[in-house]
């Protein structure tokens, strides 16, 4: 108790006294002994408590209930009188307000008052939130310092209110913990009141116009979410005659309306404030305030305030499917819409916002469906993107104290430029998206629970998860991409520095560690039984390490063997200006240099329909969570618990067949292609074995690279599409070998950015655009899979009774259609093509040649027999020679296609290639979901 | 015969030619010639590429687009002048603008005569160029670039 009392009492006493203080130093000195404090406080808490389970505390506090309901009076006023700027359009903010302080005043005078039990309580899940606010939170705060330093410095028209600025973040941090570890909803209800009034003080800061109107759509909006919490304690007040959580949650479980109300209605605040569709508009709003303050509004405090709330009730969602499936549902469409609306996007920060929302829409979706290992996904999930997210923020904001933009497009050759902050950067991204990092495997948890609840759930992360890697990507491809800018002073203070190092390190460590995490933190907080690690079974963790290991070892391995010879210059069609490197002689004897811009996707999709289309949807979910009340009161059984899958049968003999045999497959179907496109061509065309001949040659020939990152992407794109192939001929997870396919592209299309020359940039984000659009198809893949069988493991799949072509002629349908794009046949072979057919030069690899562009081919062989591998799985039932007949019909079929098409456009591709998707791969999995299983 | 042979990739630069030739050159790759038989595959990109074909007579605006694509050829490599204005500036050769033939710009290893080159006459020159290549694989590297013209 003394611990958890000094979380929350100890952020006033560096919050008032920096309030006072505005030397530098003395600045600097308080924040970081505050926040060591803060720190070394939290892990005590979390020592103490871990090992004696969940407790309640119920200090006597005299007149408690008095001084809640003054301090929220005065918070009113004080807001009241704040609203004094607002325009006639914003009158409703004020209302709302009132509104609000009406409910609080009839609940507190007019009802009799309800006895409080159990003030503060603390279990796992708010250790794990207090670690997240005191390490994150902390460090954001001692981030700040120096940053503000450098914000008043670069802008002398803003006036410096740096004092009422930091005792602000530190009663965020105050009334951060106060939430998560408050089990009294009334106390609870005024901390979720500070919260908005902090963010809102601080969305201002600037004092600008813009920045005046986006504070008041925050608060409105928080206020609007505020207002449903007043209404549920007053509904609790009312009818339940009591205001604990924990009683709440038994209640709510048990089917009483008395809590099912309630529930959903404090269940809507969170969704206002972890900024979930339609609401989000008000975080997007946010970001014009100083950099730090969206770092600890995104990954600590704030939003994560509401995914908490909403965490709690999941035992509730758990228990009455009808109230927790729309939510659940709102919280996948958010993740898809705002995935979408990201790739929109070319400002740092607000694609940031739009992941930020996204995740915590999948961590919405995670308490929606409220299993043990759906929280369990959503707890790492929470602590995962704390941490990425807060380094992302910290290193945008530090780039754009040094390039003056937020613009990714400005952030282009930033590894040259600036590595250091390059490489937090591409730490914190590669944390949000790529296997085998923290987030991917949050989503990975997350697949596996949504099929258990509902494969709709299951299908919005898949068609989310494409647009995701396609803005993580192509923003990775803009600061690999080494464009010979000059080097910039580096001006980031050391606190900024200790900030964003110490969460690159706990951003890697913490994919190396989440099992110890996992074992330590979370599954005590869920179900006795559940056991979501083992679900993504062990084997499979070791893949993983394995995957991380190669990341983080082979750059050691480029470091101590240096390659010799000189650079080459990227190909810029002959016309490379000598003296001026990475520049070209155009029209007239004038230099040129080449840019190229990222691809926004705009005549597919546009930021306003998607938010528009999506708040209506998400407004129709909310109001189908209301409307599911009342039927929802008799408690149904909860789904059964699904057993968990025969641990994975690892085949190394498949290994090892696919390790040798495939380069030798992948090489005479590649000749197998030549010889057949030139007979159809009227041609004799090569002999068979030409494929291996070319790639002899290129391993003798003495090329230099461009610069020295491309080796590294080449070996890491043929050592994950190896690890992905050897993994399926293992039998191993078939979502993983996913994944690893996934992070073998992007190192491909890394080390197509990577030069800087206008051709293989172009072919670069091509594969991007085709990566987008092949990229659901392969996740419907895995989950139809599943729904045939129940088990993602291949081999399973492969011992399955009857062929799958029959149970998913749909997925069968639709994996063909992307497996051309895959190819890179015809009419899909935008970024780079085997045969002569490019105007690209060569797209993608225009700038490998020699020994690399050998390694790519023999990679491509590698990935073309998994490809087959999976054709070949949907007839794996049949005899030996009748599934290779099919698959080798398929394959013949693709080169038909190859030369009987003309190309299509990117916008036709992701078009097409959705649709099919959707209408072949989604209705198959629905269909098969809904109308029994073979 | 060693790798080199088997697998020669080429890149066709138009050094400022009628077309005549470049036309012959590409029917090369049409049915009747097929080169792809010999594994011959026309690249476009001078990384990629073991024979550089340059036909035209290389004047002041593309030679330092040759001598680059050159350049940016990986070793060992050959070169295969293609045509007259290729050989000796043909026709061209005494226009102010223009350097007499490819050898003037970047050393050539095979040339290929005719106004226009006849196709039986450019795979023969690109087949020379293979012992070329051979020649200058087994040598040790930077040296062998270049320099010995073998007429076709």
């Amino acid at each position: 108790m003394p611990v958890l009392a000094f979380l929350i009492l100890f952020p006033l006493l560096p919050a008032l006294l920096l309030s006072v203080v505005s030397h530098q130093g003395a600045r600097t000195w308080i924040v970081r002994l505050g926040v060591l404090a803060l720190a070394l406080a939290a892990v005590l808490l979390a020592k103490d408590h871990l090992a004696s389970g969940p407790a309640f505390y119920s200090p006597a506090i005299p007149h408690l209930e008095g001084a809640i309901f003054a301090g929220e009076m005065l918070l009113y006023l004080y807001l009241l009188w704040r609203c004094r700027q607002i325009r006639a359009l914003e009158a409703w903010v004020p209302l709302v307000l009132l509104l609000q302080a009406g409910v609080i005043a009839y609940t507190r005078l007019g009802l009799p008052p309800v006895p409080a039990e159990r003030i503060f309580g603390v279990d796992n899940l708010s250790i794990l939130m207090a670690l997240i606010i005191a390490v994150v939170g902390g460090l954001v705060c001692a981030y700040a310092v120096p940053y503000m330093k450098d914000f008043h410095d670069q802008h002398p028209e803003i006036r410096d209110r740096r004092r009422p600025f930091f005792f602000l973040l530190f009663l965020f941090l105050s009334a951060m913990f106060g939430i998560v570890f408050s089990n009294h909803l009334g106390l609870l209800f005024f901390f979720w009141e500070i919260t908005s009034l902090c963010c809102f003080l601080l969305i201002r800061y600037a004092g600008s116009e813009e920045s005046i109107r986006n504070a008041y759509r925050a608060l409105g909006l928080n206020l609007l979410g505020g207002l449903a919490f007043a209404l549920g304690l007053w509904w609790l007040s009312r009818h339940a005659g009591t205001l604990d959580l924990d009683r709440v949650v038994t209640l709510g479980k048990a089917g009483a309306l008395a809590a099912l109300v309630p529930v959903v209605l404090i269940s809507f605040a969170g969704l206002t404030k972890a900024a979930q569709l339609p609401f989000q508009s008000w975080l997007l709003g946010a970001m014009v305030a100083p950099t730090p303050v969206s770092a600890l509004l995104h990954s600590s405090t704030m939003v994560k305030a509401g995914v908490f709330i909403i965490l709690k009730f999941s035992p509730v969602f758990l228990a009455h499917p009808s109230v927790g499936m729309p939510l659940a549902l709102l919280g996948g469409l958010t993740f898809l819409v705002t995935s979408l609306a990201a790739v929109t996007q070319s400002n740092a920060k607000r694609v940031l916002a739009y992941s930020t929302v996204a995740n915590l829409g999948l961590v919405v979706a995670c308490a929606g469906v409220g299993s043990p290992q759906a929280v369990w996904a959503a707890l790492l999930l929470v602590l995962f993107h704390a941490v990425s997210k807060g380094l992302l923020f910290q290193a945008v904001g530090a780039a754009e104290h040094g390039l003056h933009s937020r613009d990714i497009e400005d952030m282009e050759g930033l590894i040259t430029a600036r590595p250091a902050l390059a490489l937090a950067m591409l730490v914190g991204i590669l944390g949000m998206f790529l296997a085998p990092f923290g987030m991917l495997v949050g989503k990975w948890a997350c697949l596996q629970a949504f099929l258990r609840a509902s494969p709709l759930l299951a299908l919005l992360l898949a068609f989310g998860s494409a647009p995701t890697l396609f803005f993580w990507a192509k923003w990775m491809g803009k600061l690999a991409s080494v464009a010979g800018r000059p080097r910039v002073r580096d001006s980031s203070g050391l606190d900024e520095w200790v900030s964003m190092g110490t969460l690159a390190v706990l951003t890697l460590a913490a994919c190396g560690l989440f099992p110890l995490v996992s074992r330590v933190l979370i599954e005590p907080y869920l179900a006795p039984a559940a056991a979501p690690l083992s679900a993504l079974g062990s084997g499979n963790l070791s893949v993983l390490l394995l995957m991380l290991g190669l990341l983080l070892l082979l750059p050691l391995a480029f470091l101590f063997y240096p390659r010799r010879g000189p650079l080459a210059a990227p190909y810029l069609g002959g016309a490379n200006r000598q003296d001026e490197p990475g520049r070209f002689l155009g029209s007239l004897g004038r230099s040129f240099g080449s840019e190229t811009r990222n691809y926004y996707l705009a005549n597919l999709f546009s930021e306003k329909g998607l938010l528009r289309w999506g708040g209506v949807l998400g407004l129709g979910l909310i109001l189908a969570m209301f409307l599911a009340l009342p039927g929802s009161a008799a408690a149904l059984p909860g789904p059964a618990p699904a057993s968990l899958p025969a641990a994975p049968r690892f085949s190394p003999l498949g290994l090892l067949a696919y390790l040798v045999a495939a380069p030798l497959a992948g090489g005479l179907l590649a000749g197998a292609d030549r010889v057949l496109t030139a007979r159809l061509q009227g041609r004799v065309g090569p002999p068979l074995l030409q494929p291996f001949w070319d790639v002899a040659k290129l391993l003798k020939k003495r090329a230099g690279v461009v610069n020295r990152f491309q080796d590294y992407y080449v070996a890491c794109f043929a050592l994950f599409a190896v690890l992905a192939g050897g993994l399926f001929f293992a039998g191993g997870d078939l979502l993983l070998v996913i994944f690893a396919l996934t992070l073998a592209s992007v190192f491909l299309v890394l080390a197509g950015y990577s030069p800087h020359s206008p051709y293989s940039a172009v072919g670069a984000d091509r594969e991007l655009l085709q990566m987008m659009a092949y990229e659901p198809m392969l996740l419907i893949l895995a989950l139809g899979a599943y729904q045939a069988v129940h088990s993602f493991q291949v081999s399973a799949l492969v011992a399955a009774g009857r062929p799958l072509v029959f149970t998913l002629p749909g997925v069968f349908l639709g994996l063909v259609f992307v497996v051309t794009i895959k190819l890179r046949k015809s009419p899909f072979d935008l970024s780079t093509s085997h045969h002569g057919h490019q105007e690209l030069v060569k797209g993608l690899t225009t700038d490998l040649s020699g020994p690399s562009l050998a390694w790519v081919e023999v990679a491509h062989w590698y990935e073309n027999v998994l490809l087959l591998g999976f054709v070949y799985l949907f007839f794996a039932a049949w005899p030996a020679w009748a599934a290779l007949a099919a698959t080798a019909l398929v394959y013949a079929l693709e080169v038909l296609a190859d030369n009987a098409c003309a190309r299509l456009d990117y916008r036709t591709m992701i078009k097409s290639a959705w649709v099919v998707a959707g209408l072949l791969g989604a209705v198959n999995v629905l269909v098969l979901s809904y109308f029994g299983r073979s | 015969m060693g790798v080199f042979s088997k697998s020669p990739w080429i890149l066709h630069y138009d050094a400022s030619s009628c077309n005549g030739c470049d036309i012959e050159v590409l029917a090369c790759l049409t049915p009747l010639y097929d080169v792809e038989r010999f594994g011959i595959v026309n690249t476009g990109n001078p990384k990629h590429a073991d024979i550089l074909l340059i036909t035209g007579a290389v004047n002041e605006q593309n030679l330092p687009v040759v001598r680059t694509l050159y350049d940016q050829m990986p070793s060992p490599k050959a070169v295969v002048a293609i045509g007259a204005c290729a050989l000796s500036g043909g026709i061209f050769q005494d226009c102010y603008n223009v350097h007499r033939g490819v050898d003037s710009a970047i050393p050539v290893d095979v040339y290929v005569p005719g106004c226009a080159a006849r196709p039986e006459a450019i795979i023969d020159g690109v087949v020379q160029a293979l012992g070329v290549l051979e020649e200058k694989a087994a040598a040790p590297a930077g040296r062998g670039e270049g320099g010995k013209a073998v007429a076709a």
